[in-house]
């Protein structure tokens, strides 16, 4: 019964529009309440979900992000991508692709990256004559490989929601190569699709240019390197590392390219703190409500029900891979990982899956999530600056769908691909 | 079709305060909650510095950034109340008319307020209950952990019948 008051009371506070955060709560105390705990343990529990150290990295990594945003990196990373892949046919989805991958190692967001990518190249796209609707395709779908790339948030939630156990360096590394492969399947997809609707190519503009681009460029990507060397080395701790790359980015931004005035820096301040105070409130909201998945033996029970439907891990990462992808195109990013890891990850481990494996599946699955209707973050933002409906998008987007579930199974049933790397550097 | 060789600015979005009665405390918060990452950053780095520098490394960072933490945590995530900015699904709402869309938002925003009220009261309690007790290894009580709760309650509370009474058909989504 108590968990049917946990989920039942969750469940219909989300469908009558309650935020996340407070369903959540809600759920909790009416739980508490029903079991004749002390309702006080909502407050204690919720200050406890802020309590653990790992967590100060998520708003100093938003906040670089923001000043890198706002102090004039993009259009340096564009330049660059724009020198070396810009000659190749339907030539801006190949840019565009491939600045979202050097600005997810600065941001570390995906809605960052379809806001300041997007916000540059959609336009532009549109204006040289390709169709809006690949325009926001190639770009929301591109967006999603900073979901996996270092200085990534979502996997420092992902180890927070973990309990903390898992290491951040090992989370960065494991991203990795699934982010390499997601650039490379949306290239493709976008190159595939770009010859049969004959997009335009430009001329190569020699090395000199790609040299010049990629040296005024070189500031903002060596911002992984110090997060990534930094941490891998040991010289900082990761929240350490996001401090060094908040004060990396302002020197960038304010002393070498010299767009971060009073007005740029204020409003990168402001924009991080907003951001990251919804994503804190979740993380901080869902203490309680994972306390009682604790208290009540939850995660147990789905291990125990999961073993009576199938026994081969492989299944296993099957279904849970259908859940997860189901439950992502109605959850957004943050609660997703949040709710879903105290219940799945013990399933997974006690098949013998890597933490560090289940950790970059689910943020594939949620990422794929975040392109899909009716709750999808990344879509929404997307079509927004490329003003076009949603389900005009929806009617072309099917190759990208498809170029992100081979990456999802790639990453599902290659282990080595998550694992790999962090095992190499250790 | 023209050549594919240029490139754009990035636009410059900034965050903007809503109008309406509350704005200034809105402003306010915001404000505090940026001063507070911005203060979060120089203990972390301070962390390093002292560590590294000074062969010394300072005990009080780590209690310390928490309590920025909660700040920034609750004065934004209160601002984010007055701005609808919290993940939410209105997938119910956007199925109905505008009169049902608009009563649903309140009874949401409703909601928000009994859970900002909760905040606001035990946080309170916790406070004063744990004044007396020092954190270990910061020069500040245990009750000013709880602070933020307390006084982010009272936020959520005035934000949430803010946007309540200011609600109007054609602004819910």
């Amino acid at each position: 019964m108590a968990l049917a008051i946990l989920f039942g009371v969750f469940a219909v506070l989300l469908a009558l529009g309650v935020s996340v955060a407070v369903a959540l709560c809600a759920a909790a105390l009416a739980t508490l309440l029903y079991l004749g705990l002390p309702p006080d343990v909502l407050v204690i529990e919720t200050a406890a979900g802020t309590d653990s150290v790992t967590l100060i990295a998520i708003p100093l990594f938003i906040f670089a992000g923001q000043l890198m945003l706002h102090g004039g990196i993009s259009s340096r990373l564009i330049a660059f991508a724009s020198a070396l892949v810009g000659h190749v046919r339907g030539g801006l989805g190949q840019v565009n692709v491939l600045s979202c991958l050097f600005f997810g190692g600065v941001s570390g967001s995906a809605i960052a990256d379809v806001s300041a990518i997007g916000g540059s190249m959609i336009p532009q796209m549109v204006q040289r004559g390709y169709d809006r609707d690949y325009a926001v395709n190639v770009t929301i779908s591109a967006a999603l490989v900073a979901l996996l790339v270092p200085p990534s948030h979502n996997l420092i939630l992902y180890s927070a929601a973990a309990g903390g156990g898992i290491s951040i360096a090992d989370l960065f590394a494991a991203g990795v190569i699934p982010a390499l492969l997601l650039t490379l399947s949306v290239m493709v997809t976008a190159y595939v699709i770009a010859r049969r609707r004959g997009y335009p190519t430009a001329e190569f503009p020699g090395l000199r240019i790609v040299a010049t681009t990629m040296v005024a460029a070189l500031p903002g990507l060596l911002l992984v390197g110090v997060i990534f060397g930094g941490i891998r080395a040991g010289i900082f701790t990761a929240v350490e590392s996001a401090a060094v790359a908040v004060l990396y980015a302002l020197a960038v931004t304010a002393l070498l390219y010299r767009r971060l005035a009073w007005r740029e820096f204020r409003a990168a301040c402001l924009s991080a703190a907003q951001t990251a105070g919804v994503i804190l409130f979740v993380i901080s909201a869902a203490a309680s409500f994972a306390w009682l998945l604790a208290y009540l033996e939850v995660p147990a029970l789905v291990v125990g029900a999961i073993r009576e439907i199938a026994d081969d891990r492989l299944v296993v990462l099957m279904l849970m891979n259908v859940v997860l992808l189901v439950l992502g195109t109605f959850m957004d990013m943050a609660p997703l990982i949040i709710i879903c890891t105290p219940i799945f990850l013990p399933v997974a481990t006690s098949f013998g899956v890597d933490p560090l494996h289940f950790g970059v599946i689910l943020i594939v699955n949620a990422g794929i999530g975040l392109i899909t209707p009716p709750v999808g973050t990344v879509l929404f933002v997307g079509t927004a600056i490329g003003k076009i409906s949603i389900a005009q998008v929806m009617r072309t987007i099917w190759p990208f769908y498809l170029a992100g579930l081979a990456v999802l199974l790639l990453v599902t049933y290659f282990p080595a691909l998550s694992v790999g790397l962090p095992r190499l550097l250790r | 079709m023209k050549s594919d060789q240029s490139v754009a600015d990035e636009p410059s979005e900034s965050v903007v305060i809503a109008p309406g009665p509350l704005r200034a405390l809105a402003v306010a918060s915001l404000a505090i909650a940026g001063g507070a990452l911005v203060l979060l950053t120089l203990v972390e780095v301070w962390q390093v510095f002292t560590r590294y520098m000074l062969d010394a490394p300072a005990g009080w960072t780590e209690p310390v950034a928490l309590l920025l933490l909660k700040t920034a945590l609750f004065f934004a995530a209160a601002v984010g109340v007055r701005h609808d900015a919290h993940f939410r699904f209105a997938l119910l709402a956007e199925a109905t008319g505008a009169f049902w869309r608009v009563v649903l938002a309140r009874v949401a925003l409703l909601a928000t307020a009994a859970l900002g009220a909760v905040f606001a009261g035990w946080g309170a309690a916790l406070v004063l209950a744990t004044w007396a007790v020092k954190t270990p290894g910061a020069p500040f009580p245990v009750g000013l952990s709880y602070l933020p709760f307390a006084v982010g309650g009272v936020l959520f509370v005035s934000f949430a019948i803010e946007r309540a009474f200011a609600l109007r058909a054609a602004s819910v989504r």
